[in-house]
């Protein structure tokens, strides 16, 4: 047999382009480069030639054999790969079928409303600090500088208990004596803190127990000035940059000069709406620079340093992040409303 | 509060526009709760002239009375009205106009007389006038005026909302005035002159003068008076207020003018002298609304040698009230201490508008003031007012004054405001500078220090105008509460468990589940509940969580799986313990079964493995055994009992009874309970084990064991050998077959020294067998 010329190849060629299964292919195979193939058998020949011609000879063969080998399992490749996806094929699914989502639970709104804020209020340095949920009328009221006869006092107002002197305490500013009492004189005094508070109300915005966190500052030269800058610091990053925020004079028992902040209403973007009756703003808490009383009480010199305080309703944020415009269904724990708060909202912590 | 923005007008020089007067008051606190128009209504009724007045052929007592409208248009109207004649002139309103009261007036037929529109009364315009039934107009206006332009035009009505401090002073128009003089700079109408009290004796006496320090009384003739000046009556009825007679409408008109309450008693019902004096002990009196008033002894009360005609400062009495046919009258204008009006308004629950500014506190040096500027007002009335007699009991109290310390004011605002900036801010508001002292005006009760001075000078000069600055306090990060925030690793532990956090209110009581709420013998109670099912606080999570379950349960068949860490409520002696609970529910109905091979139902151990999952990531110093009692509300056969360290019971886990867990519409609740929960110091001791580099060497070995045995004892026996390569012991297979209860452990052997023979392997686990062996454990034939 001689030389295999490029005809030869496009006969090969031809046959693996004709065989339809990878079995039609092999024998193609067998029949060029298998043992008694034709190339096999040439190259096998080579022994009977002179040196010289059988280097000359033998190159070319060794070349027409590697052809057609890269030709051969190119075309097994292919063939392959359609004898497989016929069988893939058998097994499709219907993959517009909503997935199986993993089965997970959710931190309840105001959970993460409330890790929000105690995040936030960490990275300024406050400290968190608790108190009972179940106080005394000293700490709830006299000490705040609500005496006896204050209208905050009335049995409208407050949950009393059948303890001598208790009550559920309506806000959690009795947190600020107790933090005061605790950092025993030292400065700063830096807290905020969290937790349940109760009264008796309840409609669509008023719930009989719902939280708070109060903030208390205590150090020397502490001014409005502070307590503005600290709020609207709070008030960008909760809200937003574009958030635009207003202060009010107000008033608190526990608190002189008391402070109302409003910001930007989310519902009109502070042109006007039934949301914040056409003012275009909302308030969302109330603040102040703590009592002189207050100080007192808790076991500081009002001539010697200055504070300021602020309270904020947890729900009331929940509302507005959420933006929700009735707190009941929170409490009420139907599950599917619960889930539904699983939508990513921009913010990391919630 | 309602304000009349045209009120304003009395007290301010020049008063500015509305959107002007809404954003002064914000500057100084006063919130704007609503704006608005009065006096729409009164565009569509106008001023027509009777031509024609004949009876009505059908009917005795109507009459037909034509008008002329502008444009020479006539109108003939049925009436049943006794005025109204040729030549007179009448406020007519057309068919579509509005009334007051809420009536759209339309052509109906009287008699088989159409009348479109009606001639109206002062009534029917809301206004008071006594001289006819239809109110006859005998002004200037041209025929065809409307009656808006007769009342000055519309009016805006500003709803405020004041804050109990700003209600001291501001519940009046000249209060807001005042405010709105010192925010924008305005210039304030002197007020009128005080009354010269003469000094009559033996009018009245003061018995208690620390409870009334200035008394006064003046008398006059009011006979012949009858209605108020039309401008007084729109004053008042744009705020809302009835107008009933002249000396009441006065009286009304001053309180909310001045913002002082005074009162008149009728002088021929009244036994001089007048004593100021304490109620006696079980007095009672006629209040004027008609009920009867149980006196106190600390109600302070004005009476005559009879008894009590008025509890001071709140109410007057009927004996002495003003009536139609009163002559001469007694004005009081009077200071009550606030303290004590407050006390007797709560004490009686009457809040009345005299009761509202006395209880806050009023201004002493307005008495005389509001006693003449009613004069003035009656006397326009036609009321002779110079024979009475009068007098004034006690002292004008002195201006209090405190300390100027402008440095103190500056550092707790942190502004740089001059000394003449806010002396003259202060000056605005009537707070006069003396050199290092200052003097507080008489009816600014609520100052008493520097800090409430700092208010003061911030509102006028406005919160804006403060610098924005942070506190200058060193750094210092942060802290967190230890304790809280293994809570709040606990919640996140269960949120990836798939458990949902709900949040459930305390507010409990023993008619909603007696079953499941933790018997606790005196538990916390609310004296004042809302309502009675939630009359004490709970002393278990557990219930509100199955009302959860219930509740989800009864809206969609889904399955439910919760959990709320949150305080109950317990009783220590005179102190109340609010220790933290965990609770878990989790429907079990329609889960998946694994292990294949278990007994059917049970998905509790999806509950159990989470919470051994959670005590292996807290290291909480917890185990379960069962052979403890359970609560009666628990599954006997699938129910563990959670014990600490100490081997105290902490907690419960497992099944509730089914027939318990129908009640919240599903077949199986699990549930966890756990009421002592705390961060334990191991949490954060320990070293995590390197990996050995070694192959593991795994054998299972399957048992017949006897049916009373349990796979926990089988565990701690094979634990117990101390096998020196076990690395893991993991249950795979469990069933009850002819032969007895087989269980298949898989056993991993692995060294972090070396590759483990099969022969050592063998040895061990013949060591194994041995030992379950001698316990009636044999391996399983197959």
């Amino acid at each position: 047999m001689g030389l295999p010329d490029s005809n030869e190849l496009k006969d090969l060629s031809d046959q693996l382009a004709a065989a339809s299964t990878s079995l039609q292919v092999q024998e193609v195979r067998a029949e060029w480069i298998g043992r008694r193939g034709r190339i096999t058998l040439a190259l096998k020949g080579l022994s009977n030639l002179a040196p010289e011609e059988r280097r000359r000879q033998g190159q070319i063969l060794n070349a027409a054999r590697e052809q057609a080998t890269r030709l051969v399992d190119e075309r097994l490749e292919q063939l392959r790969q359609q004898e497989e996806d016929v069988q893939l094929l058998r097994e499709r699914l219907d993959m517009t079928i909503a997935g199986v989502e993993p089965k997970v639970g959710l931190l309840h709104p105001l959970t993460r409303v409330r890790r929000l804020l105690e995040d936030l209020f960490l990275r300024m340095g406050f400290s968190l600090a608790y108190g009972p949920e179940i106080e005394t009328t000293w700490y709830n009221f006299e000490a705040l500088n609500i005496p006896e006869n204050h209208p905050a006092r009335d049995m409208q107002d407050s949950f009393f208990v059948d303890l001598p002197g208790m009550v559920l305490r309506t806000h959690t500013s009795p947190v600020q004596i107790r933090g005061m009492e605790a950092a025993k004189g030292l400065l700063p005094v830096k807290i905020i803190a969290p937790g349940r508070v109760y009264r008796r109300d309840d409609d669509a915005t008023h719930a009989p127990m719902f939280h708070q966190i109060e903030a208390l500052v205590v150090d020397r030269g502490i001014t409005l000035g502070d307590l503005k800058g600290t709020l609207m610091a709070m008030a960008t990053e909760l809200l937003g940059k574009s958030i635009a925020t207003r202060f009010r004079p107000s008033y608190f028992p526990f608190t002189e000069p008391s402070v109302e902040m409003d910001v930007t209403c989310a519902a009109c973007g502070g042109t006007g709406c039934r949301t914040c009756k056409g003012t275009g703003w909302v308030e969302i808490l109330g603040s102040g620079l703590v009592h002189p009383v207050v100080l007192q009480n808790g076991g500081y010199d009002p001539q010697e340093v200055s504070g300021f305080a602020f309270g904020l309703g947890i729900e009331r944020l929940a509302m507005r992040i959420f933006g929700l415009d009735d707190l009941r269904p929170l409490y009420q724990n139907d599950l599917e409303y619960l889930m539904a708060f699983d939508r990513y909202t921009g913010r990391p912590m919630l | 509060m309602k304000l009349s923005h045209r009120w304003l007008a009395r007290h301010l020089k020049e008063v500015p526009e509305p959107a002007q007067v809404a954003s002064g008051l914000l500057q100084m606190g006063i919130e704007v709760g609503s704006v608005e128009t009065w006096g729409e209504i009164y565009r569509e009724i106008e001023l027509v002239e009777v031509v024609e007045r004949r009876p009505h052929p059908h009917a005795d007592l109507l009459s037909l009375v034509t008008v002329r409208r502008a444009l020479h248009e006539l109108v003939t109207v049925v009436t049943g009205a006794n005025n109204g004649f040729t030549g007179d002139r009448l406020w007519y309103a057309p068919p579509g106009t509005h009334l007051p009261d809420g009536r759209v007036l339309e052509t109906v037929t009287m008699r088989g007389i159409p009348s479109p529109g009606m001639l109206l009364s002062a009534a029917e315009l809301g206004f008071q006038d006594t001289t006819g039934d239809l109110w006859i107009y005998h002004g200037d206006l041209p025929l065809g005026s409307r009656f808006i332009d007769e009342v000055g035009g519309t009016d805006t009505i500003y709803e405020l909302e004041l804050t109990p401090n700003l209600a001291v002073f501001d519940q009046s128009v000249l209060g807001i005035a005042r405010e709105l003089a010192a925010v924008l700079e305005l210039e304030l109408t002197p007020l009128s002159a005080p009354l010269e009290y003469r000094q009559d004796p033996g009018v009245a006496e003061v018995k208690d003068p620390l409870a009334c320090p200035v008394y006064g009384l003046s008398g006059f003739e009011v006979a012949g008076i009858q209605n108020s000046p039309l401008w007084m009556q729109v004053l008042l009825v744009a705020i809302g207020l009835r107008v009933i007679h002249p000396v009441v409408d006065v009286t009304n008109f001053v309180l909310w003018d001045l913002g002082h309450p005074m009162h008149a008693f009728d002088q021929q019902r009244v036994v001089l002298p007048i004593e100021v004096r304490k109620a006696a002990e079980g007095e009672v009196m006629i209040l004027l609304d008609g009920s009867e008033c149980q006196l106190r002894a600390d109600d302070l009360v004005i009476a005559d040698q009879i008894g009590p005609i008025a509890l001071a400062g709140i109410m007057g009495g009927q004996r002495a009230a003003i009536s139609a046919e009163t002559r001469q009258v007694w004005l009081e204008s009077a200071y009550f201490n606030a303290s004590g009006i407050f006390l007797s308004m709560r004490t009686h629950r009457l809040s009345t508008d005299a009761a509202i500014h006395f209880g806050k506190g009023t201004d002493p040096e307005i008495v005389p003031v509001a006693a003449q500027a009613t004069v003035d007002i009656l006397s326009d009335c036609g009321a002779m007012v110079t024979k009475g007699s009068s007098t004034i009991i006690g002292q004008m109290p002195m201006r209090r004054r405190i300390r100027f310390q402008p440095d103190r004011i500056r550092s707790l605002l942190g502004v740089d405001w001059t000394n003449q900036d806010i002396s003259q801010a202060l000056d605005r508001l009537r707070f006069q500078v003396d050199g290092d002292w200052i003097s507080i005006p008489s009816n600014r009760h609520d100052v008493t220090a520097t800090e409430d001075l700092c208010e003061e000078v911030a509102r006028v000069i406005g919160l804006d105008m403060i610098p924005v600055t942070v506190p200058h306090s060193p750094n210092v990060p942060g802290a967190r509460n230890q304790e809280v925030e293994f809570q709040e690793r606990l919640r996140d532990l269960w949120v990836e468990s798939g458990y949902c956090e709900v949040v459930t209110r305390p507010f409990w009581s023993p008619s909603r589940d007696v079953v499941t709420m933790a018997d606790v013998p005196d538990p916390v109670r609310i004296s004042n509940p809302l309502r009675a099912e939630e009359e004490m606080l709970r002393t278990s999570l557990l219930p509100h969580l199955l009302e959860v379950v219930g509740y989800n349960r009864s809206r969609r068949d889904q399955p439910v799986a919760i959990f709320e860490l949150a305080p109950i409520y317990a009783r220590k002696q005179d102190r109340a313990e609010e220790p933290m609970q965990l609770a878990v529910a989790e429907i079990l109905d329609d889960y998946p079964q694994y292990p294949k091979g278990l007994p059917e139902n049970l998905a509790i151990y999806r509950l159990k493995g989470t919470l051994e999952w959670v005590i292996r990531r807290l290291n909480l110093e917890i185990s379960t055994v069962t052979d403890r009692d359970l609560p009666a509300f628990m599954h006997p056969g699938r129910s563990a009992t959670v014990l600490n360290t100490e081997k105290r019971t902490v907690g419960f886990l497992g099944e509730l009874r089914p027939r318990v867990a129908s009640r919240y519409h599903a077949k199986r609740i699990g549930v966890l309970s756990l009421f002592d929960i705390h961060h334990t110091k191991s949490a954060i001791s320990g070293v995590v084990p390197s990996p050995s580099r070694y192959p593991e060497v795994v054998r299972d070995l399957s048992l017949v064991v006897p049916e009373a045995s349990t796979v926990g004892t089988l565990n701690r026996i094979v634990l117990d050998a101390h096998l020196a390569d076990l690395k893991n012991l993991r249950l795979i297979d469990v069933f009850s077959g002819q032969w007895g209860r087989s269980v298949t452990l898989r056993m991993v052997f692995q060294s972090n020294t070396r590759t483990l023979t099969d022969s050592e392997v063998d040895i061990q686990m013949g060591h194994a067998i041995e030992i379950l062996r001698g316990q009636g454990m044999m391996m399983r034939e197959r």
